[in-house]
């Protein structure tokens, strides 16, 4: 109980050092969770209003993708940004933006696995319709993506849950160097291997205390677009 | 005046022939009634004349009208999650139209056919009598030249059918021609209005002249 008294004391005093590890992982992850979000739908998009030659291929190698393990995201890109490897040049290896990179991969086939669900099912529903007016792939597209907003919503959602609990990759590409790289899981990993128990927790209560408040907000702004419908 | 012309017309849907050689001509202005028992092609029909799908063999011809001029009721349309006057004023959107213009188009419709309790509802507290309504509204909107209308008197209480019966005479009076799917044959006869009558069996027409 002692440790779960500090834990709640290092966050009510708003220990620095505590919110400086907090804010970090909040810049990193939700860069990583909209830079992903973007660039999911731009894909998404395709995916759904086209047909080519090898769509159900590249959906399969997208789905196998989310399953993709984080440590082995991180070690490729630390191969590629290595002073040894191809793009050691950059110098990004151990910086936040190397971790955003990583974050990036490991959200990206997520978003697109679930919004190529969503997306296409709307699509799907409201194909005849859609058609009937022969308009264009811009309006179709803008169409099923306002109709979908509350499940993209909960999607990108998700997609930030998976960069804010990611470990493997960004201990690996970031270093968790203090004051530069170290965000809350990694630095979890670190102050529990260190014996500080309570750090360590302050930490995993902010991280869960962080995800009810971004669902609040979300449920909020979902209710309040709702309601003006 | 024809409008289209179908030749030898057949759509097969997985090796099933669901249209089989029809021939056809509609002419401009007036009602086109297609009838025939359930299963015997006539949705795919409407929707192979609008253009929706394409005809496996056989040619059709469209004369003197653009993709844009018609507009289809489908039998149980789709709507957006939004409210009456947003999923006309959507419709509108997606056929070019400006905002003023939307805006204008609806308010003159709503009036017209004083359907203003029904204006700000969202979807999902109209009854099916009254989606039926938005769905036929949606396609009037676009001020078509050809309405193709699927069932229109499906899942419709007395009054609705009235309402739907008066807004289709009231076209039929703007020289806009009707291709409707029907089983109906009391709907039709209420109309009291002269029609071209094209009956389907098992995807066969057999009132071929």
């Amino acid at each position: 109980m002692d440790i779960f008294y500090e834990a709640l004391k290092n966050l009510v005093e708003f220990d620095i050092k505590l919110y400086e590890i907090i804010l970090l992982s909040l810049f990193v992850s939700i860069s990583a969770a909209i830079l992903s979000s973007i660039i999911a739908i731009i894909i998404t998009s395709f995916l759904v209003l086209k047909r080519f030659v090898g769509k159900n291929a590249t959906l399969l190698i997208i789905n196998s993708m989310m399953s993709l393990p984080p440590v082995v995201v991180g070690l490729i890109l630390y191969l590629l940004f290595s002073n040894t490897g191809i793009l050691g040049f950059s110098d990004m290896l151990y910086s936040y933006q190397l971790m955003i990179i990583a974050q990036f991969l490991i959200v990206l086939p997520i978003i697109i696995s679930l919004s190529f669900t969503v997306l296409n099912n709307k699509y799907m529903y409201l194909y005849d319709y859609l058609m009937s007016l022969n308009t264009s792939d811009f309006k179709i597209l803008k169409t099923i993506l306002h109709e979908s907003r509350n499940e993209l919503l909960i999607i990108f959602m998700t997609g930030l849950g998976r960069a804010l609990s990611e470990v493997g990759a960004v201990i690996i590409v970031g270093g968790n160097i203090a004051h530069m790289t170290r965000v809350m899981t990694t630095s979890i990993v670190l102050e529990t291997s260190r014996g500080e128990l309570a750090t360590a927790l302050s930490l995993g209560i902010a991280l869960i205390l962080i995800a009810i408040l971004i669902n609040m907000f979300i449920f909020i702004i979902k209710n309040i677009y709702n309601k003006k419908l | 005046m024809k409008l289209f012309h179908l030749d030898n017309i057949c759509y097969f849907q997985n090796n099933f022939k669901i249209l089989k050689n029809i021939n056809l001509d509609i002419n401009k202005s007036g009602l086109s009634v297609i009838t025939g028992p359930n299963g015997s092609g006539k949705t795919t029909l409407l929707k192979l004349i609008f253009g929706l799908i394409e005809p496996t063999s056989g040619r059709l011809y469209k004369y003197d009208l653009s993709y844009k001029q018609s507009s289809f009721v489908f039998q149980n349309p789709v709507f957006l999650n939004r409210s009456f006057f947003y999923n006309i004023e959507h419709a509108l959107y997606c056929s070019g139209k400006s905002k003023h213009e939307r805006i204008i188009i609806i308010n003159r419709l709503i009036d017209e056919y004083e359907l203003q309790h029904l204006k700000d509802k969202n979807i999902h507290k109209l009854s099916g009598g009254e989606l039926q309504i938005l769905s036929l509204l949606r396609s009037v909107a676009l001020n078509p030249k050809v309405l193709f209308y699927d069932e229109p008197s499906n899942n419709l209480d007395r009054r609705n059918l009235m309402r739907v019966s008066s807004i289709i005479t009231s076209l039929l009076s703007k020289d806009i021609t009707i291709i409707m799917v029907t089983h109906d044959d009391k709907f039709i006869q209420d109309l009291n209005y002269d029609y071209t009558n094209i009956i389907l069996n098992q995807g066969k027409r057999i009132n071929e002249i």
